[in-house]
């Protein structure tokens, strides 16, 4: 019997109780919790009338409130934002990664006068608060014919992505053997060959990991959003957000509702390509 | 019945009026081709006035179709309307009509790029029609760079339940009283001010506009920051927070909003904007629980009993025109929009207050009808401190009310701190 017990633990991988086994477990509960609560208070809060949510804000609604998801798609026209933010923000992130890994590339391959001093310039760029640039983004955009254009908004946030994204992608382009791109070399591959068949795919979880974070800065982005489009079938979701609130007073459900429905396509992003972004963040693209 | 017939046909005699007006204006007003007209407009979405400004609009859009068009730009967030408005004057691209509440005037006309309403206004009937006052508020360097359009008075309101647990049925007259009554309610385990520091301290910086002027009464803001009446009366906002919820440091105003909608708190201060939320939002059927009350005296104050902070809280602006066409084009939109019919509608969905003269409505909830009267009986009606101050201080005012109320510094210093703004 005793045979049994201990096959069992070995096979289904239990342990004998530890107190470093319990401190183990009482910690991922707790970060669990931590993590996940926020969330869940969301999306009851979401259900809830705005009476119940400043009277009780942590009990479960009386009447599950339904009409809180019909009002954000009502009176924002949600589908239409949410349509445009997937349209700018996958063609802003695919810009950006593709810009962001050449320069990655060249930066950390070659060794040339102004490599550093390039880098950190661009480092620098992560620092900028960019709200403190809109008077500049606004005469560029506006001078350039693309106010109140999708291809406007692309374009500021594949650009103002860059910093960030190349920081991560060289770190790990850093970290590839140069003994393949040499052999690429002796066997014939020429600067765009190594760049497009070696480099750029065994990069691929930083750029996965860049790209991740340039999507959700994209998805998120309001200032811009707003500053430079005029006309509602422009507009993206973060807009859509902001119906609810107005000068004096926020109809916090419905406007709940609204970021309940605007996180799903972030979520479901993350879980199609979790494997990428984790396996991105722990080898070395993100470390400093 | 009698009466009621006689508002109904009175109703109809002003609609019907202003309505021929219209259809007057209208035919006179012939451009060589149809004027498009942008206006980025906050007054969408759920705001309270947004139902009755849509109708408006496509109203107008309607009476002058094929000769005016105007095309909202909808702003669903303010702080982004105000940085994409003074982005826009910044880059010399203004839109072609605008509304703003918290710029300075002032700072406008120093772009050079608003229109001057002075030509279309000056001995005009339409000019009649404006409050008291209110045009040569918003004239600056002899222009008249915006139209006034919804206006406000601060007073008070209290939660008559929750004061009659404290044993009052009517407010204190006097600050020194009011502070009595603070003690009893916090011996029953009431707020008796629901305040913030966190945002632009809106309720709280309205409280300090309403003791200003108790202390230092309607002239105190022309002998600056320097009169003593500034720190007398941050010692007793400091002493309010004596009283207010524990999580008064940092909160915003759906803190303080909630505090008093929920029966939490039993004394509050906004605009008439507010005021139909009293029976919407409030529980326990707040809306017939809560009576309006005039700002106290201050015993020794150079203040009058029933002044209080007032302001012009939106202008109506427009860029400059070359063309005179579309100069005339918005006039007669601005025309439209402040005519008596549809102030009537938005106050009646909105709570809004108009800086155009209007009969009082009996219509109206009472506490609006108590300010009302209350405003039209006032000694003085004075801007409030984020209107009268440069804009570095207003927007300092919040940091420095945080250092006040977590005792960083004193009455003298939260003056001082406020001074550094000017720098």
């Amino acid at each position: 019997m005793t045979t049994i017990k201990q096959t069992f633990r070995q096979a289904s991988g239990h342990k004998r109780f530890t107190p470093a086994n319990l401190f183990k477990w009482l910690l991922i509960v707790f970060f669990a919790f931590y993590t996940l609560f926020p969330l869940l208070w969301l999306i009851v809060s979401s259900f809830k009338t705005n009476t119940e949510l400043f009277g009780n804000p942590f009990a479960l609604p009386e009447v599950w409130q339904f009409v809180n998801y019909q009002n954000a798609f009502r009176v924002s026209g949600m589908l239409m934002m949410m349509g445009n933010s997937i349209f700018i923000a996958l063609s802003a992130t695919l810009l950006n990664v593709v810009l962001a890994s050449m320069l990655a590339y060249c930066l950390s391959r070659f060794t040339f006068k102004g490599n550093g001093a390039i880098f950190t310039m661009f480092s620098a760029g992560i620092l900028v608060p960019l709200n403190a640039l809109m008077v500049p983004y606004f005469i560029t955009i506006t001078s350039i014919g693309l106010y109140n254009t999708r291809a406007g908004l692309i374009l500021l946030y594949a650009a103002t992505g860059i910093p960030m994204s190349t920081v991560i992608i060289r770190g790990l382009m850093e970290g590839i053997s140069r003994e393949i791109e040499e052999a690429a070399y002796i066997d014939g591959c020429g600067f765009y060959g190594r760049f497009t068949r070696i480099v750029f795919p065994l990069s691929r979880n930083g750029i996965m990991t860049a790209a991740t974070f340039q999507f959700i800065t994209c998805w998120n982005e309001f200032v811009f959003a707003n500053l430079l489009t005029s006309s509602q079938n422009i507009r993206t979701i973060q807009l859509g957000i902001r119906y609810f609130t107005n000068q004096f007073s926020t109809d916090f459900v419905s406007m709940y509702a609204a970021i309940v429905i605007s996180i799903v396509p972030s979520i479901l992003l993350y879980m199609i390509f979790q494997n990428q972004i984790i396996t991105g963040l722990s080898s070395g693209a993100v470390k400093g | 019945m009698k009466k009621l017939l006689s508002l109904i046909l009175a109703a109809i005699l002003l609609f019907s009026l202003s309505a021929s007006a219209f259809a007057q204006s209208s035919a006179e007003f012939n451009p060589k081709e149809e004027i498009t007209l942008n206006f980025p407009s906050i007054w969408v979405g759920t705001d309270s006035k947004a139902p009755v400004f849509a109708e408006m609009v496509a109203a107008f859009n309607e009476a002058y179709k094929g000769k005016v068009n105007i095309v909202i730009e909808e702003q669903t967030d303010y702080q982004a309307y105000r940085d994409k408005i003074r982005t826009m004057i910044t880059t010399g691209n203004l839109p072609d009509l605008f509304s703003v509440d918290v710029f300075k005037l002032n700072d406008l006309v120093a772009s050079g790029k608003l229109m001057d309403f002075a030509p279309y206004l000056t001995d005009s009937e339409w000019a009649k029609t404006f409050s008291d006052g209110s045009l040569q508020e918003a004239t600056v360097e002899n222009q008249l760079v915006a139209i006034p359009f919804e206006s406000a008075g601060f007073g008070l309101y209290y939660n008559t339940e929750l004061l009659e647990k404290a044993g009052y049925t009517e407010f204190p007259k006097t600050y020194d009283e009011m502070f009595v009554m603070a003690e009893k309610l916090k011996e029953q385990d009431i707020v008796a001010f629901p305040l913030m520091t966190g945002e632009n301290a809106w309720t709280s910086m309205l409280w300090y506009s309403n003791i200003l002027l108790a202390v230092g009464g309607p002239e105190v803001y022309n002998r600056g920051l320097d009169d003593p009446a500034f720190v007398t009366a941050a010692e007793v906002l400091k002493k309010m927070f004596d009283y207010t919820s524990s999580d008064a440091v940092g909160a915003g105003a759906a803190v303080v909003n909630g505090h008093f909608l929920n029966f939490e708190a039993a004394v509050y201060t906004n605009g008439p904007w507010f005021l139909p939320r009293f029976a919407k939002e409030g529980v326990n059927d707040l809306g017939n629980k809560v009576k309006f009350a005039l700002p106290p005296e201050y015993t020794g104050g150079m203040g009058t009993f029933g002044g209080m902070a007032g302001t012009v809280q939106a202008y109506l602006c427009a860029a400059k025109q070359d063309n005179p066409e579309k100069e005339q084009a918005i006039v007669e939109f601005f025309k439209f929009i402040t005519q008596p019919e549809w102030l009537y509608k938005l106050a009646a969905t909105a709570g809004s207050m108009f800086s155009i003269k209007l009969e009082a409505n009996p219509d109206d909830i009472q506490v609006k009808q108590d300010l009302a009267s209350a405003m039209a009986a006032a000694p003085y009606l004075v801007k409030h401190f984020n209107d009268q101050m440069p804009t570095a201080v207003a927007n300092g005012f919040p940091a420095a009310l945080d250092e006040l109320v977590l005792g960083e510094v004193d009455a003298q210093g939260f003056v001082q701190l406020l001074k550094d703004n000017l720098d």
